[in-house]
């Protein structure tokens, strides 16, 4: 009975804990690595995650403002380009778009990275009324969590929530018995 | 339709994670429901209080939608955009969630809803001597949560800390589960729903614990509100939506917490207050024999001249 708790406990804080902080890594709001800088007539804030940038999936995500009266602007094209500074890796370039953002207001576009580096990232806005503007940074990539460790947390909570269930299945549900009502009482206003 | 417009209705962040939380609570709760319905129906005929009234899920369900509503809908993805959008998700997580959910008095259709053997497991715990009674005792009487409240409360406001959340997923969460946590709480002890660990509220006590909320709010938004400045520079940077320039929308924020925010707590405590009025109503009159005296109609101060 013990044990059967031990396998439940682990289970649901294992399985909890791991899809929350990948979710969560998935929707972070990032780094500001570049705020409400002049573009053309453009003003542009552009965020990186996750933080730190690993080796994978990078985020990139741009807002885009009017430099005259700050709103946003919508129908633009956005590009993103990254250049290894090493000028060894391989190079990426993506349309940023609204519909690849949570936040319908940011130009959003995703890289699989695959090699650590220092990249220097150009962000270029082409508007609907001809104007353009670009602003430029750098982001450094380091290595992400070795694979094997990855692997490790996918086989212990298979092997624990194999575990809890097995117990629960072995396990007979008790027929609730007629003092158990009583527990309505006890615990309700 | 309006570009901005359709970009504001378009910004739904579904997470799974929530969703899943808030469907195995909705399962769970209504499972309890069915299973004590079934078990008290004979016994407790048909009043609203009974445990297997229909409001009871149909309320708990309304609560998780808008719980659902808070955390994914526009309201809280454009959060980080617009200070005034998050001083509503605010609001509703700490001032219409929990009402709506504790209303339903959900611990025994939880307990009900879990099996066999997690339930009695979790009874022990609330028994006469468990450990979470004794701790919710200890721990989570009217002042401890009141000052656990306006802590949390006020220091999330604090520039460094709210920066903080809206530059990370993770303390931002953590600023939701917080103020969601305290506030289920305070509510809990307002409304007296189960566990029933400490001696109920008298109706003059709900109506001045409820309005013991109201100061917090006050302060924050009116401290928001007159601010010269702008007090979070995140919000400087971001694209301005239907014009509303970063100082009218910190205004916006403040009067949103100060005036809506203490909103649902004066409802509150006009209800109690209410309450208190109709018990002192429904007391039998001093027979006039007490109060209809020489000595009774004398001022006070000069009985003895």
């Amino acid at each position: 009975m013990r044990l059967q708790k031990l396998f439940w406990i682990a289970a649901i804080v294992l399985s909890g804990g791991l899809l929350y902080v990948g979710v969560a890594e998935a929707h972070a709001g990032g780094k500001m690595q570049v705020a409400s800088m002049d573009a053309g007539v453009y003003k542009l804030t552009v965020w990186t995650s996750p933080n730190p940038a690993y080796v994978g999936q990078v985020h990139v995500a741009t807002a885009v403002v009017s430099a005259e009266d700050a709103l946003p602007v919508l129908d633009a094209s956005v590009f993103v380009n990254l250049v290894p500074q090493s000028l060894q890796g391989e190079g990426f370039s993506k349309e940023a778009t609204t519909d690849d953002s949570v936040n319908k207001f940011l130009y959003e576009s995703i890289f699989d990275i695959t090699a650590e580096d220092t990249y220097q990232v150009t962000v270029t806005v082409n508007g609907a009324d001809g104007n353009q503007g670009e602003v430029t940074f750098d982001l450094e990539v380091v290595p992400g969590p070795p694979l094997f460790l990855v692997l490790a947390a996918l086989v212990v909570l298979g092997i624990v929530t194999g575990g809890a269930v097995w117990f629960y299945l072995r396990a007979t549900s008790p027929t609730p018995q007629d003092e158990e009502v009583d527990e309505f009482d006890a615990v309700s206003a | 339709m309006d570009p901005i417009l359709r970009a504001v209705l378009t910004s739904w962040d579904w997470r799974i994670e929530v969703i899943l939380v808030l469907a195995l609570a909705g399962t769970i709760y209504t499972r309890g429901w069915l299973r004590l319905r079934k078990r008290t129906a004979a016994r407790q005929g048909r009043n609203r209080w009974q445990a297997g009234a229909v409001w009871r899920p149909i309320v708990y369900i309304i609560g998780l939608l808008v719980l659902g509503l808070a955390l994914m809908s526009p309201i809280d993805v454009l959060g980080s955009q617009l200070f005034f959008m998050h001083m509503i998700q605010h609001i509703v997580l700490v001032s219409i969630v929990p009402p709506l959910l504790l209303s339903a008095n959900p611990l025994p259709f939880f307990l009900w809803g879990m099996p066999g053997g997690i339930r009695k497991q979790f009874g022990r715990l609330l028994g006469r001597q468990g450990k979470l009674r004794l701790a919710l005792q200890k721990f989570a009487g009217p002042g401890t949560v009141w000052v656990a409240y306006v802590i949390i409360y006020l220091g999330w406001h604090d520039p460094s800390f709210y920066n903080a959340a809206l530059e990370s997923e993770l303390v931002h969460d953590l600023e939701h589960i917080s103020f969601f946590g305290v506030a289920m709480l305070y509510w809990w002890l307002i409304l007296g729903v189960g566990p029933v660990v400490h001696k109920p509220f008298s109706a003059i006590g709900r109506f001045i614990f409820l309005l013991m909320a109201i100061p917090p709010n006050m302060i924050a938004g009116m401290a928001i509100a007159f601010s010269h400045s702008p007090i979070y520079p995140h919000y400087e940077v971001m694209p301005r939506i239907w014009n509303i320039s970063v100082m009218s929308d910190q205004r916006l924020a403040g009067v949103i917490m100060w005036v809506p925010g203490s909103m649902m707590y004066i409802m509150a405590a006009l209800v109690a207050a209410a309450r208190w009025l109709q018990d002192e109503e429904q007391k039998p009159a001093l027979p006039e024999s007490e109060w209809a005296t020489d000595e009774a109609f004398i001022a006070p101060g000069l009985e003895k001249r």
